[in-house]
Formats: structure tokens, C-alpha cells, sequence
């Protein structure tokens, strides 16, 4: 279905080649997982396919794309759309209208499609992808999940034969990542259509793909089933990660995809296991934040009700919920960006309202859902230097604790030509430039990579070493079992469940990590932990 | 999508500039208040929460100041005549190079109320575009737009969009200064630039899934120099005819050729244009019949004053409140 | 080509009626006074929509019409956000650096757009549109039309730019005014079939008495806001321009992966 041969990518503005003589084959009617570093290039690779780069983005292109028989260096995406379609990243900044309908209807415009034709399609669409009751509301209302099924449909109406998505999961809690991809799982195995989408979150789609393009560097790229692209990957999730951990206990040789796999071949390790002791931190010191009887309103909606929570130097304390359910509302009431309709917020006992400038920022490191939002300089260097000024601390602090994190940065780059996980260096270094007791990440995890995701967790337990309290808000249940001592649920606005790590992410389906999934009802949680109390190291 | 009860954008727009066009020809206190109070009644009654919808009260405000300051010059630098004189404002002595320009002086009753009956049109003027902007949806009125606008159309649409979204990014980035110990009050630079970063970022995701969505696919059909030189042919009518206006010529014959070679030339490059509309909304009898009471409306204010005219011309001006409901917002 | 040519030669038509539609009162013959009024303002409208389909008709490519879009939205947002009070409208800024940026013809067209945007989402919408509409794109125009200078002088240039374009602006838009907000028998109004530069007297002295309290004011803050942003946001712009560049030529890859 799609032929690459040969194909070699440079983009001239950074002097990096991207592929290298690349040659691979992708076949019709499956769905095809595309896995590899964040900066190994997996966009790159889908737009490729779709023909927007070179097209659309630039760069030097050599080589040759096939795609069902049409070379992509001699058509553009736009006269491809019946062909092949795209889903970006972040599907509700490519909405052009404001409504489900017009978006549906915003490709098939342009095409020219006769009027009763989109009709009918449009009402297919619909069904197809339970969008009916929808149908009428602002883009600007959907829930992350339904912005991406609009996404999908949106192309679909034109009837391509093969779907490209980019992360379709990476922003969704793992309730509403769990339906894209079984719509998508839907669309290939009752339309035939060929569906390719790029995923770091392994653990969320290997149980729906039948084949893996595994980009390992810009030369090597590996197409296989994901059984044998997992044998020896780097990349892997939690279970297969544990499976190799244990692969000599096991007699069978298969690598388990999912969750039910592995319990049949992994089932009885629980019992075989030492029982779990995992120490829970004793809590001695002061709560630095304490939060009383709290009540948020948006106009007549209510945001957050009876929140009441302390939490002490030392702690990690996750904040979790579908989305809406009030997680970003609440880290900001605790920075003190929102009025309260009721009750009390004391940041080591301040109210965070009256704090301002200089003061906040000695209490209190936020790094919101946009880090990028707290950058202005025209380079790294100079954001060191505001940053130096901004926090009042010696100059050069800012730039060691960067380096720490992240030890090889060119210092005259813009800051937005660094990689997410980059950014997202740049911004704790920054914030955490002063040392503050209470440090609160808003879905840090978003587009980074183990690696990233390393160092993130790194920087996170330091600061909790140096007594600081750590809240984070994320869907991220894998990172969330590596370094939270204690989790809260939100739902509606309410907490409904608050306790240790491990008791609540065990005991809620949705927010359970792969291995309890596999080891339940023992309560471990991760990789480490397991293979630690049988004495083996990680892998 | 459409809400039946809504008119049609371009039938509020005829509306709009009928009595626009009325007002201009209405000499009349009675007719222009009956246009005035007709517009207001039917917009403060049949508009919608939107942001637009507020264009009336702006519109009200704008026309109220141009009217105070119309009348404040007329009365300030007006030239001495006969009449009955009302007060008297002291005369200034302006220098020497300034001869022939007047301060003060008398006002008489007659020129007052010349004064505010002119003023008064403008005023009319200003509230009937105002009014017919608030009752349109803009984003529908642009989905309306024939095929020409299209492009331009696509453009507006998605900056219609994106304005919401701008002021929460810009609301977002000022609490992030906040976050950062930022105690300036302004900080434009703090905000534009993350802004600007965003906005260029946006627009490059935007032009790929446009893109990727079939946007600008067009199969080449018709000569696509000819509209163009229709359009030159057109302009240069046009402008020979004003050239001729303005030296106190007669214009109108080449005003009607200039415009008629303009229409022929928006008509071809719409013609060219091969795309498709999704469920476009009718225009059906109560906007014929909107349509068709702007027309008479425009013929009534050309009439002589009497008493019975200024009470249809305000029923005919007032005639959408009779075939519609309030504007509804979509959730 | 040739049809760029010819389009381009539409848009200075259509440009040069909008001045006549501004400045007519200036010389405008005794017999044809008021047909002339309400001939221009229902002109203008036409003339802005001409513009707008001579600009864009099957020659803006997606990217740019993204820009567009966006950029447009951002100068109104931040009209509507009140960033701006009393005739402070950083909407002026955008227009020059987009020029600039991005050349003259889109500066042009983006003048035309923002205008519009603006006004149709904050209600602004009057029979003054038009004519800010095109005023504003004759400033975009020039912003694109500046010559290129070192980096160094880059800035002071659009500045000095910004000045002068805040007040023939305010100045353009007085004249546009003129026939409407003053009462023909005042010593301040134009007197059809007068010498141009008597009337021209007449408006100074109208334009002086009424706007100036606001030109002078919105000249120093265009002023200042290039001087503090136009560089972080000119490269901005320049860096999002530059990722847009194509090139497919199998050869000049090979000779790149050679260096």
C-alpha cells in the first residue's frame, strides 16, 4: 500500500538529516503502529507518507514514495485526501470552522462534492463514529476525545483508503484514549480501511496493531509483527519490560501484548512472588499546603466542591480524574489563581492570593499544561538570564540546575526549537531556580519520551529529597505509579478517592497500571518494584 | 445547523441598507425617527447573546457622539446669518491666516434645527448598518457569501474562530507571568511574544490539516484572465465617471457601465469557482418578503411628509419583527 | 504572470478611486455635492470588496491564508481584550511587522482582513468601515514596500513608520469624516467649487480642532510597541516563514548529504 524506497530527508535549516536511504513496505488492511524516540522522527515518517513533507513543511527530499500506485513527489497531499488522510497531533488546533457539522463537511467543500452526496456522507460519518448527538455543538465544547473523533471524521468523509494519526491518544485520559482506539480498530477491521498511527504510549495500542514500524535511527527502520519487533526493542511497555525480566522462569517464549497474556502466562507470580513491602513515608512534618472546605465556580458551573486536602514536605501526590473533572482548576486554586467561592488555601500558611512577584515564587513552582507560556527570550541563554534576575538568586544558578538536567543544550537555540522534553527542562529549571517548598506540575508528560520522562522523574524525586511537596496532575498512570507516594481522584469536581499509591491505583480500573493489571490483586505497581524483591535489577 | 427561526444573514443586510438608503433620502424628523425607532425595536428584540450582537449599542454610542460633535461645531464655527438668534457665544479674534474662519458669533433658531435634522440622518445612517450587524450571525453571513469571497471567506472564518481562543491564550499567559513572579502590569512583551509564538505555530498546524483536507484542489476551468480584465475594464469606467462627477460633469452613464462591467466580472470569477456548498441556508418567502419591504421602504422616504407616511414607513421598517423570533445561540 | 501583472494593476485602480473617495471633498464641483457624498460611501464598500477577490482569487496558497487567519484573529483579540484604550490599538503594529515580514501584497490584504475581523466580531461595523479598511491596507502595503535596510536601522525605520502612518491615518479618517460631521454652514466645512487649498485650510483647521488629541497619542505608542517588539516578533514571523520552504530536487539532496 505504501512503498518507501530510497527515501532521504534533510532539512536544510538545521543542517540534520532526518532519513537516511530509507526503504520499507507498509500492506493494505492493517493497523500499523509506528514506534520510535520523540525525536527519531514518527511525524515525520506519517507526514512523509501523506506527502506534507516535503510539500507542506520543506526540506531537500530524495528518493521515492509510493502510495497505491501514486508517487508522492508528484501529487500534492491536497489532490491525495480520497487517497490517504492525516490526523496531526493536536487535532483541535487543525479545526478551521466552529461547529461538528461544517468541520465535517470543510474537505468535501473544497473537493466540490455534490450536495447530496456530502449529505449522506456526513450522516455515515455520524453513525459511524457515534458523533449524532454532537452533531450541532461548538468545536470549542468537545472533550479532548470527541475533538479527535471529529478529527477522524473529518477526513473520512472524503473516503481515503488509509488513515495516518498522529499520538491520537497522547493528550486523553485513558478512559477516552481506550474508545479512539477501538473506533480505530472498528475502521480497519469493518471498512478495510489501513490505519498508521505514531504512539509512544505503548502500553495504550499494542493489543489493537498487527504490525510495527519500529524507527530505530534515522537509517534503520524495522517493519514487523509485534512480537518480533518487541523481543529485542528498547522501547517496550510495562508487561513485555517485566516478561524479560523474568524470561527465564518463563518456559513459553511468546512476549505477552496484553494485559490478559500476560496473566495467563505471568498469573501465578503473584503468588510466587515475596510479599510486597513497600515503605510508606511518615509524615512528621507540617503540612506545607492545606487546603479547606474549598468550592470553585465557572458562572453557574460548578468547577470544585468540599476540597479539603493537607499535604507535607515530602510528599508526591498525584492528582487524577477523567478530563473535566477538575484537576487543572485545582492546582490553580492552590497557586491562588482562582477566586474562591468557599473555603481556605494556606501555602505554608499564606494565602496564596496575597502572594505576589518575588514572594509566590519562593513558595510556590507551577509549571502549567503550557510551559512554554512562561518563555519570552529570544534564546536559552537569555530565558537563563531573566531567569537569574526574575528569582533573584546569583546568576548562573538557573544554568547549572539546567545543565543537570539536561547536560548537552546549545545555548543560543530559540527556546521554541527545542523539543518538548527540552522546554520542559528549560521550564523546571527555571521554576525550581529558588527552591520552592511546593512544586506543581500540570500534565508535565505530554509529548515526552522515556527518556524525557526519566529525567523528569529524576528532577521530581530530587525535589522531594530536599523536602519540598510535589503535586502533579496527569493521565499518565505509568509515570504516576513510578514516583507518586499518594494519589488523589477527582470527579466532579470532588475528591472521591485520596490514599497511598498504591491502594488507589490498584483498586481503580481505569487508572491501574500494566503491572497490577498483570499481578493483581497484589498491589505492585511497577517493573522495578518487582523485579527488585526477587533481587534482579531493571532492565 | 441552520435554526429555522433565524433569517437569512443577507436578508438582515438587505434590511440594513434599505433603510440606510431610505435614511438617505428621508428630509423628514418624523421619517428618520421612524426608521431609527423601528431598527432599535426590531434588534434590541430579535438579537442574540453573541458578541456582535452588541454592535447596536456601540453603533447608538458612536452616533450619539457624532451627533453632539456635529452639533458642537455647527454652533461653535457656524457662519453669521439671518434668523431668529437664540444666544449669543462671545466671537474669539483668530490670527491674521486664519481669515475668513469664525468663532462663535450668534446661533439662530433655523440654523439649529437645520444643524440636527442633517445630524440626525447620520445618526439614522450609523444605527441602521449597526442594527443590521447585529441581527446577522458573521460566521454565517460568511458561509453565505458567493464563491468569489470564498478564500477570503475561509480566511475570516478562521480568524472569527481563533479570537476566543486568543483572548483565553492571552488570559493563560498573563496568569503564567503571574506564576513566574511577574508583578508588571502591562508586560506587553511577556504577552505578545508567547502570543505571537503561538498564534504563527497555530497557523502552520491550520495550513496543514487545510492541506491535508483537500483545501485549495481545483480543477482549472473557465479563463482565468478574463474576470480580471472585466474588473480593469469596470475600474476604469469607474473612475472616468467620477473624475467626471467631480468636475461637475454628467456621470451617470458611464457610472452604470462602470458598474455593470464590475458585476459581469464578479459573476465570471464566481462562475470559475467550483465549489460546493453543504446544506446552505434557504432564502424562502420571509426573506423575499424582508427584502421586499426595504424596497419599500426606500420608495416611501422619497415621498412628502405626512403623518399616515411616517406611520407605514416605521410599520415597513419594522416588518422582520413580524417573521421572526429571537436569534438563538448555538451551545 | 501575466495575470499577476494585470491584478496588480486593478488593485492601484481600485486604490486610487478609495483616495478619491477620501479626498473629494477637497474639489468637488458645486452641481454634484451630495450625489457625490452618498455615491462614495456606497462605493467604498464595493471598492473594499474588490479588492479583497482581486487579492485573493486562486493566488493565496493555504500557508498564506493560514496567516492570514491568524494573524487577523490576533489583532482583534487583542483590540478586544482592550489592550488598547482611546485610539491605542496595537493593531497598527501588527499590520507593519506583518508587511514586513511577509511582503506587501499580503500586507495589503491583511490590512483589509484585520479591519474587517475586528470590526465584525467587536461590532464595529459602520460606514466607516470601508474606509478604515482601506487605509489600513495601504499602510500594511508600505510596510511591505519599505526598502531593505541593515538590521541595525531595521527597527528605528518601521518606527519612524509607525509614526507617520498613526497620523495620516487619523488624518485620512478626519477627512473621511469631514462631510459628515461638519455642518456644511460652518467656517470649517468644505465649500464645493472652492480652491483645493482653501478647502484644504478649512480641513487642517477641522483636523487640528478635533483629532489630534488622539493621532499624537496612538503615533507614540505605535512607536514605542515596534521599538519593544518588533524584533522578537519580526523573527517570529521570519522563522515560521522560513520552515515553510520546499524544495525537491533529488540532486541537491544527494550534494547536501555529500557536505
Amino acid at each position: 500500500m505504501i512503498r518507501f524506497n530510497k527515501v532521504t530527508l534533510v532539512y536544510p535549516y538545521v543542517q540534520r538529516t532526518i532519513f537516511e536511504d530509507l526503504s520499507f513496505e507498509v500492506p493494505e488492511g492493517e493497523f500499523v503502529l509506528v514506534m520510535g524516540d520523540t525525536g527519531a522522527g514518527k511525524s515525520t515518517l506519517l507526514k512523509l507518507m501523506n506527502g506534507l513533507v516535503p510539500h507542506h513543511t520543506g526540506g531537500i527530499f530524495s528518493g521515492t514514495i509510493m502510495v497505491d500506485g501514486k508517487d508522492t513527489a508528484l501529487h500534492k497531499p491536497r489532490d491525495l485526501v480520497d487517497l490517504i488522510a492525516i490526523v496531526g497531533q493536536n487535532p483541535a488546533l487543525g479545526f478551521v470552522t466552529d461547529t461538528v457539522e461544517e468541520e465535517l463537511v470543510f474537505g468535501m467543500e473544497s473537493l466540490g462534492v455534490a450536495p447530496e452526496v456530502m449529505r449522506k456522507r456526513v450522516e455515515d460519518m455520524l453513525d459511524l463514529l457515534a458523533l449524532t448527538p454532537l452533531r450541532q455543538r461548538k468545536l470549542s465544547s468537545l472533550s479532548g476525545g470527541e475533538a479527535q473523533r471529529v478529527a477522524i471524521a473529518s477526513v473520512l468523509t472524503m473516503n481515503p483508503k488509509i488513515l495516518l494519526l498522529d499520538e491520537p491518544t497522547s493528550a486523553l485520559d485513558p478512559i477516552a484514549a481506550e474508545e479512539v482506539l477501538a473506533t480505530l480498530s472498528r475502521l480497519v477491521h469493518d471498512l478495510g480501511i489501513t490505519v498508521v498511527i505514531a504512539e509512544h504510549k505503548l502500553e495504550r495500542v499494542l493489543q489493537f496493531v498487527d504490525r510495527v514500524i519500529y524507527v530505530r535511527n534515522e537509517r534503520e527502520v524495522a517493519v514487523g509483527f509485534p512480537q518480533e519487533i518487541l523481543k529485542d526493542s528498547t522501547l517496550a511497555p510495562p508487561i513485555v519490560h517485566l516478561f524479560r525480566g523474568l524470561a527465564s522462569e518463563m518456559s513459553e517464549s511468546e512476549i505477552p501484548l496484553t494485559v490478559r497474556d500476560a496473566r495467563r502466562q505471568l498469573g501465578d507470580l503473584a503468588a510466587w512472588l515475596s510479599p510486597l513491602q513497600r515503605h510508606q513515608p511518615t509524615i512528621t512534618a507540617e503540612p506545607i499546603l492545606e487546603l479547606e472546605n474549598v468550592a470553585v465556580n465557572y458562572g453557574a458551573k460548578v468547577a470544585l466542591k468540599n476540597i479539603s486536602v493537607a499535604i507535607s514536605p515530602g510528599e508526591i501526590v498525584a492528582v487524577m480524574g477523567r478530563n473535566g473533572a477538575g484537576k487543572s482548576t485545582l492546582l490553580s486554586s492552590i497557586a491562588g489563581l482562582r477566586k474562591l467561592e468557599r473555603g481556605l488555601v494556606r501555602v505554608c500558611g499564606v494565602d496564596p492570593q496575597m502572594l505576589k512577584g518575588k514572594e509566590l515564587i519562593t513558595k510556590i513552582g507551577f509549571i502549567p499544561q503550557e510551559a512554554s507560556d512562561l518563555l519570552y527570550a529570544q534564546s536559552v541563554e537569555e530565558e537563563l538570564r531573566h531567569s537569574d534576575n526574575d528569582n533573584g538568586v546569583p546568576s548562573g544558578t538557573t544554568s547549572r540546575l539546567l545543565a543537570r538536567l539536561l547536560p548537552d543544550i546549545d545555548a543560543d537555540v530559540h527556546p521554541r526549537d527545542l523539543s518538548e522534553g527540552e522546554r520542559l527542562c528549560l521550564v523546571l529549571a527555571i521554576v525550581l531556580a529558588n527552591n520552592p517548598p511546593l512544586l506543581i506540575l500540570d500534565e508535565p508528560t505530554r509529548g515526552l519520551d522515556y527518556r524525557a520522562k526519566d529525567r523528569l522523574i529524576a528532577a521530581i524525586r530530587e525535589c522531594r529529597d530536599l523536602k519540598s511537596a510535589v503535586i502533579v496532575a496527569s493521565h499518565d498512570v505509568e509515570l504516576i505509579a513510578e514516583i507518586a507516594t499518594r494519589v488523589i481522584v477527582l470527579a466532579d469536581g470532588e475528591i472521591v478517592a485520596d490514599g497511598p499509591a498504591g491502594e488507589i491505583l490498584t483498586s481503580s480500573p481505569a487508572f491501574a497500571p500494566q503491572v497490577a493489571k498483570v499481578l493483581a490483586p497484589a498491589q505492585w505497581l511497577t517493573v522495578n518494584e518487582v523485579l527488585k524483591s526477587i533481587g534482579r535489577s531493571a532492565p | 445547523m441552520v435554526d429555522v427561526r433565524t433569517l437569512h444573514p443577507l436578508a438582515w443586510w438587505s434590511w440594513g441598507i434599505s433603510l440606510a438608503i431610505a435614511t438617505s433620502r428621508a428630509g423628514n424628523f418624523w421619517l428618520l425617527g421612524g426608521i431609527i425607532l423601528a431598527a432599535v425595536i426590531v434588534t434590541f428584540s430579535r438579537r442574540s447573546d453573541d458578541p456582535w450582537a452588541n454592535a447596536l449599542s456601540i453603533g447608538i454610542k458612536i452616533a450619539c457622539i457624532a451627533l453632539l460633535l456635529r452639533m458642537f461645531i455647527a454652533i461653535l464655527f457656524s457662519i453669521p446669518e439671518q434668523g431668529k438668534v437664540l444666544f449669543t457665544i462671545p466671537r474669539i479674534k483668530l490670527p491674521q491666516w486664519l481669515a475668513g474662519i469664525f468663532l462663535g458669533g450668534d446661533v439662530t433658531q433655523e440654523r439649529l434645527q437645520f444643524v440636527f435634522l442633517e445630524s440626525l440622518t447620520i445618526f439614522a445612517l450609523v444605527v441602521a448598518i449597526a442594527a443590521a450587524s447585529s441581527l446577522a450571525n458573521p460566521k454565517q453571513t460568511l458561509r453565505a457569501l458567493p464563491g468569489v469571497l470564498h478564500e477570503a471567506g475561509v480566511a475570516l472564518i478562521i480568524a472569527t474562530t481563533l479570537i476566543p481562543h486568543f483572548v483565553m491564550s492571552v488570559k493563560r499567559i498573563r496568569q503564567a507571568r503571574a506564576l513566574r513572579g511577574d508583578v508588571e502590569k502591562f508586560g506587553f512583551k511577556k504577552t505578545l511574544v508567547p502570543l505571537f509564538e503561538e498564534a504563527l505555530e497555530r497557523a502552520l498546524i491550520l495550513a496543514e490539516s487545510m492541506e491535508a483536507r483537500g483545501y485549495g484542489h481545483k480543477p482549472k476551468n473557465g479563463n482565468p484572465l478574463l474576470p480580471t480584465l472585466a474588473m480593469f475594464a469596470g475600474l476604469f469606467a469607474l473612475l472616468y465617471s467620477i473624475i467626471s462627477l467631480v468636475i461637475g460633469n454628467s456621470y451617470q452613464i458611464s457610472l452604470v457601465l462602470a458598474l455593470s462591467l464590475i458585476m459581469f466580472s464578479l459573476y465570471l470569477g464566481n462562475r470559475n469557482n467550483s465549489r460546493t456548498k453543504y446544506r446552505p441556508q434557504k432564502w424562502g418567502l420571509r426573506e423575499s418578503f424582508v427584502l421586499l419591504m426595504g424596497v419599500i421602504s426606500i420608495a416611501f422616504a422619497g415621498l412628502s411628509f405626512t403623518l399616515l407616511l411616517a406611520v407605514l414607513l416605521f410599520l415597513v421598517a419594522l416588518a422582520p419583527i413580524f417573521v421572526t423570533s429571537r436569534e438563538r445561540v448555538l451551545t | 504572470m501575466k495575470k499577476e501583472r494585470l491584478s496588480s494593476l486593478v488593485i492601484l485602480l481600485a486604490s486610487l478611486i478609495g483616495l478619491l473617495a477620501f479626498t473629494w471633498p477637497l474639489f468637488i464641483s458645486a452641481e454634484n455635492d451630495s450625489a457625490a457624498r452618498w455615491l462614495f460611501l456606497g462605493l467604498m464598500p464595493l471598492l473594499a470588496i474588490i479588492l479583497i477577490v482581486e487579492i485573493t482569487l486562486g493566488q493565496l496558497d493555504v500557508k498564506t491564508l493560514a496567516f492570514l487567519g491568524v494573524l487577523s484573529a490576533t489583532g482583534a483579540a487583542l483590540r478586544a481584550i482592550g489592550a488598547g484604550a482611546v485610539g491605542l490599538e496595537p493593531i497598527w503594529f501588527l499590520i507593519i511587522i506583518g508587511g514586513k515580514a511577509l511582503g506587501k501584497r499580503f500586507g495589503f490584504i491583511l490590512g483589509l482582513t484585520t479591519m474587517l475581523a475586528s470590526a465584525l466580531l467587536t461590532g464595529g461595523v459602520g460606514p466607516w468601515l470601508a474606509f478604515q479598511m482601506m487605509c489600513a491596507a495601504w499602510i500594511g502595503w508600505g510596510a511591505g514596500a519599505l526598502p531593505k535596510v541593515k538590521e541595525s536601522i531595521e527597527l528605528p525605520l518601521l518606527a519612524c513608520y509607525g509614526a507617520v502612518t498613526a497620523l495620516l491615518f487619523g488624518a485620512m479618517m478626519d477627512l473621511q469624516l469631514w462631510p459628515w460631521i461638519v455642518s456644511p454652514a460652518t467656517s470649517i466645512a468644505y465649500l464645493p467649487g472652492a480652491e483645493v487649498l482653501d478647502n484644504l485650510q478649512r480641513f487642517v483647521l477641522f483636523h487640528f480642532a478635533t483629532a489630534l488629541a488622539w493621532d499624537i497619542p496612538r503615533a507614540i505608542f505605535n512607536t514605542i510597541l515596534i521599538l519593544l517588539l518588533g524584533r522578537p516578533i519580526l523573527n517570529s514571523l521570519r522563522r515560521a516563514i522560513r520552515r515553510g520552504n520546499v524544495l525537491i530536487n533529488r540532486e541537491h539532496a544527494r550534494e547536501q548529504m555529500a557536505v
